[in-house]
């Protein structure tokens, strides 16, 4: 386990951001802290990050416990902060080369550690201009290159994809699994679940500074419900099907949703069979059927009875 | 290595910003000149090396080995630096200096002499002040100066210790300093203490763009950050200084005699307590505009006080609200180095921004331990 945390708290007057963390994350992995706006996110990396003192709980990094021992692991690790931490009066390079040089570096490995961090954001041709002139997306990539110039081995990223545009974010989520696959622990905060869902091997949801739910994307869609969803969309009168599918065994619920039927049954066999022939029986051409699996928007709802957003 | 970075990093950001030249090298340069030329005349702006002479007078209360010596060996001198004359009418003779007719009027007692002389940079009256020192000092007995209020007058007795008067008064050269002079160290000394606005805000602006929390997350010691930058502060407004001076005695002749060391002296203290108070500011302030706001308004004060718009009176309250200012150590330091060859002064002003600067690096250093603490 490369991060360990028990009971972590952490409040500010009458507002708790931490209120009993526990986590435990593998070396390895890209492991992803979900939650909304002020769950305490930030405020858990900002802990680790020695920025901020927790009031109580214990912490550990690479088997070294923070902030006692903190001088030991700084070198292994890298932050990519929420909010923008470049100068803007430094070049794209010479930003890159004084972080690297915080870190022990100089002389030819530095300014290859540069040039690679340049190279990994795409940046390279634009590594002589001022960050003023960069586009948010840049600046965000460039954000990213400074926490990672150094190679480290766990890499902290704090919603580093709020209030970009798409392609940026690709770049930045692909970038992300490509540090993954060069062996770095990545830890991955965010409140957008697909991001989450498409890149992360564990999760965490933290809500009011608290883990409420913990594990892999089909772990977390399993504590949803032992249930499964089918949806519908045919052209006519759905209304009657849905009626129909309501009457079959091992169905629970049948409901007319978003132009179509959302049906909630346990899982038997042969269920997708007889919706068909139930349509076809009422002469109403399928659209649309899929087979929906909880995402994490449906688990945070079950948990928390609140969406993500709100 | 790290701290080379510092170093080198504040100098480059520094450098790059445009504002630093014209605050630090622009303004100096053109406020030298502007009121050099605009107050010409106004202050000593004698010809310079034609030699003037003090004319002082005095007055013997008592007869007594000291009055004997003093007109003996002074008044019976023959010398090109200052002509006495007796004048026994104590009223007209003070009123003869406060119209200025007279440098100094000299009173001796039997155990003591009082020298009423006008203001500080007459320097006739200066130079009259100097040829007592000289001469009470072979006499080894103390003398007071007084303003032209005689209430400022207090007893300051000593044992005349008889001895031969016979130290030269001597000066380089008979200067006292013009305008050019005069703005030329003061606005000089001045323009090094906007210096901490370009520190202080530099420490705040990287607290505001969260650039201080990377370098705090990073295995660099604070202290190292705040040394390192603080050092390049250092360096940066001393090849700021050492600019305007040169362009100062290039363009404008700015006299500096020959004591430019010990000038430089006083100024690189200034330099080392300006950095010291630009760091604790940074530190202790959220931002920037706080930074700029406080120095706005706190600055021309210590330079007003400091005598470095127009030289205050020496008498009334100002005159001892001033010498609380750092700056009137340091414009009088260099002064009385230049022209009176005095250097305590010059040594008060080294002692008071080291000390200044040593506070404000304990401040520093205390304000660290407190964060620590408060992150455990
Ligand atoms: N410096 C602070 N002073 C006071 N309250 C704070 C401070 N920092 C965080 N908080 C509060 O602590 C709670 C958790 O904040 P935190 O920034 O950790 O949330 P977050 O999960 O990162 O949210 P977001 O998605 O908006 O970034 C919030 O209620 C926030 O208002
Ligand atoms: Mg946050």
């Amino acid at each position: 386990m490369i991060i360990e945390c028990k009971g972590l708290k952490k409040s500010y007057k009458d507002v708790k951001a931490l209120d009993g963390l526990d986590l435990v994350i593998p070396k390895g992995m890209i492991y992803g802290l979900l939650g909304p706006n002020g769950a305490g996110k930030s405020t858990f990396i900002n802990i680790v990050a020695g920025l901020v003192g927790a009031d109580s709980g214990s912490l550990s990094v690479a088997g070294k416990r923070l902030p006692a021992e903190s001088g030991k692991v700084k070198k292994l690790m890298g932050f990519v902060p929420q909010d923008l931490a470049i100068y803007d009066d430094l070049t794209a390079y010479e930003n890159l080369a004084f972080f690297a040089s915080l870190y022990g570096l100089s002389g030819k490995g530095k300014k290859e550690k540069v040039r690679n961090a340049l190279e990994f954001v795409s940046l390279s041709d634009r590594m002589k201009d001022y960050p003023k002139n960069y586009s948010g997306g840049m600046k965000r990539r460039l954000n990213l290159a400074c926490g990672i110039v150094h190679e480290p081995e766990i890499i902290f990223l704090d919603e580093p994809t709020v209030g970009i545009d798409p392609q940026s974010r690709n770049h930045i989520m692909e970038s992300i699994k490509k540090l993954n696959k060069m062996g770095m622990t990545v830890v991955y905060t965010t409140h957008y679940m697909e991001e989450a869902e498409t890149l992360c091997d564990r999760i965490g949801i933290i809500d009011h500074g608290r883990i409420i739910a913990e594990g892999t994307l089909a772990e977390l869609q399993r504590t949803v419900s032992e249930n499964e969803l089918i949806f519908i969309e045919v052209h006519g009168d759905a209304g009657a099907l849905a009626e129909d599918i309501g009457g079959l065994p091992g169905v629970i619920s049948s409901e007319k949703e978003d132009g179509g039927i959302l049906v909630n049954h346990t899982g038997g066999r042969g269920i997708l069979e007889k919706i068909v022939a139930g349509a076809s029986a009422r002469r109403l051409d399928i659209r649309k059927i899929e087979n929906r699996m909880p995402n994490l928007e449906d688990v945070f709802l079950a948990m928390t009875g609140r969406t993500l957003r709100d | 290595m790290k701290f080379l970075s510092f170093f080198t990093i504040y100098a480059k950001r520094t450098v790059r910003d445009r504002m630093f030249f014209i605050i630090m090298l622009l303004f100096p340069v053109l406020l030298i000149w502007l009121l050099g030329s605009a107050f010409a005349g106004v202050m000593g702006d004698q010809d310079t090396d034609s030699i003037v002479s003090a004319r002082l007078i005095y007055t013997v209360e008592e007869s007594s080995p000291l009055s004997e010596a003093f007109e003996t060996h002074l008044a019976g001198a023959e010398n090109k630096f200052f002509t006495l004359e007796k004048l026994d009418d104590r009223d007209l003779a003070m009123e003869s200096i406060i119209r200025n007719n007279y440098d100094a009027f000299i009173i001796i007692a039997a155990d003591k002499m009082t020298i009423y002389k006008n203001s500080y940079y007459n320097f006739n009256s200066s130079m009259a002040e100097l040829i007592l020192k000289t001469f009470t000092d072979d006499y080894n007995l103390m003398y007071e100066i007084a303003s032209r209020n005689p209430a400022a007058l207090a007893g300051a007795v000593d044992a005349v210790d008889a001895g031969p008067f016979t130290k030269e008064v001597s000066f380089d050269r008979q200067r006292t300093p013009g305008s050019m002079d005069y703005y030329g160290v003061t606005i000089s000394t001045m323009f090094i203490f906007y210096g901490l606005i370009f520190l202080g805000t530099y420490f705040a602006g990287n607290k505001v763009n969260k650039t201080a929390d990377r370098i705090s997350t990073s295995p660099a010691s604070m202290t190292l950050y705040q040394w390192g930058t603080a050092a390049g502060s250092v360096a940066l407004i001393s090849m700021q200084s050492l600019l305007v001076v040169t362009l100062g005695i290039l363009v404008f002749k700015i006299y500096w005699g020959g004591e430019l060391g010990i000038s430089l002296l006083v100024i690189l203290a200034e330099i080392i307590m300006v950095s010291a108070i630009g760091t604790i500011l940074g530190i202790m302030l959220k931002n920037e505009n706080m930074i700029a706001g406080i120095s706005q308004i706190v600055i021309p004060a210590i330079v007003f006080l400091g005598d470095g718009y127009v030289q205050l009176g020496d008498s009334g309250a100002l005159s001892v609200i001033k010498k609380l200012s750092p700056m009137y150590w340091i414009n009088h330091g260099i002064f009385d180095a230049v022209y009176l060859h005095e250097y305590k002064t010059a040594a008060i002003s080294i002692s008071i921004c080291l000390g200044i600067a040593l506070l404000c690096t304990a401040a520093v250093a205390l304000s660290g331990r407190g964060g620590r603490t408060g992150n455990a």
